[in-house]
């Protein structure tokens, strides 16, 4: 039996929660400056009004000038995510994160004399009381059809599908409601007039492998409700596959030096948390928001030719991707991700990192000892300091998902 | 509206059952008394943790409070106008 709980409106109504004057108001969290930023999630009462995430701020402005804007901070939404895992760890020790909002709780065995759906209204009521928000829960027999189920009833929502009904379940909902499937997905499948999960349960298997690769047996197993994955708990997640900080610019940028003054800043917060993690990297990728005819995201990669967690290296690399692909037009933001991760320890204690008896091997650790004491923005390279420049006073960088993990790890240590 | 101030301020708090609460602070040569708690939360800075602290005045503001373990200051960080 397996749950899937969403918290509601997650950003919008943490702000709620921590000020009552808010409550039952149209609240919409954006990114800064307000001015010029998205909306990142909106109250239930703003939604009324066609507010959405991802809509730019001015034409959510037009829809309700009256609304209450407030700046996005990640920070507190990490300490409310860690607040709503002690309620959810009180039920099962087998619980995963799917995202800031969002986790699986796998509770197969574990209360064989309770009804699930009991269960589930007993941790919303505990989430409301103790946190003054709102979760919507979905049941089902795998993630997939859990996650699936959560969102059918929104928000404040529970709704159970019992193994036999799997099927009659998923036929009426959209495809789009299936994890992974994304809008470039949806439009092929509306091609070939698939529009629901009765629809796509209809084309055989070969025809989706043809169309999406292996994606297209995930697609076939999906139709049927069939999703084997366990539900992994926090201290048997694997290895991040990848890590990265990425960062979206006030105002558009065409200097190279400012550009490469970020690639650095966003490299060295890269390599600290590979090397805090005891990680190495394989490859870089950059992720290039630049100007060409409206706003693209472009990404590039490329592997180095031996495993490094070196601020040098990854810059470097990130930088020679750039200057390879930047078509020298205006950027507004940009990422740098290492992939292809590895431990230190895999890699066998022949490798040093960096050579002890080197400069590198005495003012990287004592640098990393600094930033573990007194935060990653305590100490910088003099190129990082373009970036602050070119990123304005507030200037800040994400990389809220493994974020959350570490303080997730933390809270269960 | 939310005004976003970051100024240092002085406060009398309790420390009490692995809690901070805020009695009563001074900014800008003006007390604010009879504080009521509403919500607290905690961000890391490296080792030391900062804890923010929203408080109720008699007026209708909601005032952020911000304490840092590290150095031990206080700052108003935010105030919520109705």
């Amino acid at each position: 039996m397996i749950l899937h709980i969403d918290a509601d409106a997650f950003f919008a109504s943490v702000e709620q929660s921590y000020n009552p004057l808010l409550r039952g108001k149209s609240v919409v969290v954006c990114g800064r400056p307000i001015a010029k930023g998205i909306v990142t999630a909106a109250s239930y009462e703003a939604k009324k009004f066609g507010i959405k995430a991802g809509m730019p701020i001015f034409e959510a402005k037009k829809l309700l000038p009256g609304a209450i804007y407030i700046p996005v901070d990640i920070p507190k939404y990490l300490d409310f995510s860690t607040k709503l895992l002690k309620i959810y760890l009180q039920y099962t020790k087998i619980l995963e994160p799917y995202s800031i909002d969002e986790v699986f709780l796998d509770l197969t065995g574990q209360y064989p004399d309770s009804d699930p759906e009991k269960l589930a209204r007993a941790i919303k009521a505990q989430v409301k009381a103790e946190l003054g928000v709102t979760v919507s829960v979905g049941i089902g027999p795998n993630k997939l059809i859990a996650k699936i189920a959560s969102e059918y009833q929104k928000p404040d929502g529970l709704f159970l599908v019992n193994p036999k009904e799997v099927l009659t379940f998923l036929a009426a909902q959209p495809v789009e409601s299936c994890p992974g499937i994304g809008p470039k997905t949806t439009q092929a499948l509306k091609t070939l007039n698939v529009r629901t999960f009765a629809d796509l349960i209809a084309i055989p298997e070969g025809k989706l492998r043809l169309m999406f690769g292996v994606n297209g047996f995930k697609l076939y197993l999906a139709a049927r409700g069939i999703d084997d994955s366990p539900v992994i708990a926090l201290d048997q997640l694997p290895l991040e596959k990848s890590m990265g900080h990425e960062t979206t610019f006030p105002n558009w940028i065409s200097s190279q030096e400012q550009i490469e003054g970020i690639l650095w800043e966003l490299s060295s917060k890269v390599a600290f948390r590979l090397r805090e993690r005891k990680l190495l990297a394989q490859g870089v990728r950059i992720k290039i928001k630049a100007k060409s005819h409206g706003s693209t995201k472009q990404t590039y990669d490329k592997r180095f030719s031996g495993p490094t967690a070196d601020d040098g290296e990854i810059a470097y690399l990130a930088v020679h991707l750039f200057l390879m692909h930047w078509n020298r037009k205006a950027v507004k933001g940009i990422g740098v991700t290492a992939f292809a991760l590895v431990s230190m320890e895999s890699v066998g204690e022949q490798m040093h990192l960096f050579p002890p008896d080197s400069v590198k091997g005495e003012l990287i650790p004592a640098i990393d000892s600094i930033k573990q004491k007194y935060g990653a923005g305590i100490i910088t390279r003099g190129t990082n300091l373009l970036a602050s420049r070119a990123n304005g006073k507030r200037g800040k960088t994400i990389g809220p998902g493994s974020n959350a993990n570490r303080n997730l790890r933390l809270l269960i240590q | 509206m939310i005004e976003e101030i970051g100024e240092s301020i002085d406060v009398v708090a309790a420390f009490s059952a692995g809690k901070i609460s805020p009695i009563l602070f001074s900014w800008r040569h003006r007390r604010y008394i009879n504080l009521k708690v509403i919500s607290i939360w905690s961000e890391t800075e490296g080792d030391a943790k900062q804890f923010h602290i929203s408080v109720l005045t008699d007026s209708s503001n909601l005032y952020e409070l911000c304490f840092r373990t590290r150095n031990f200051q206080w700052t108003l960080a935010k105030i919520y106008h109705e």
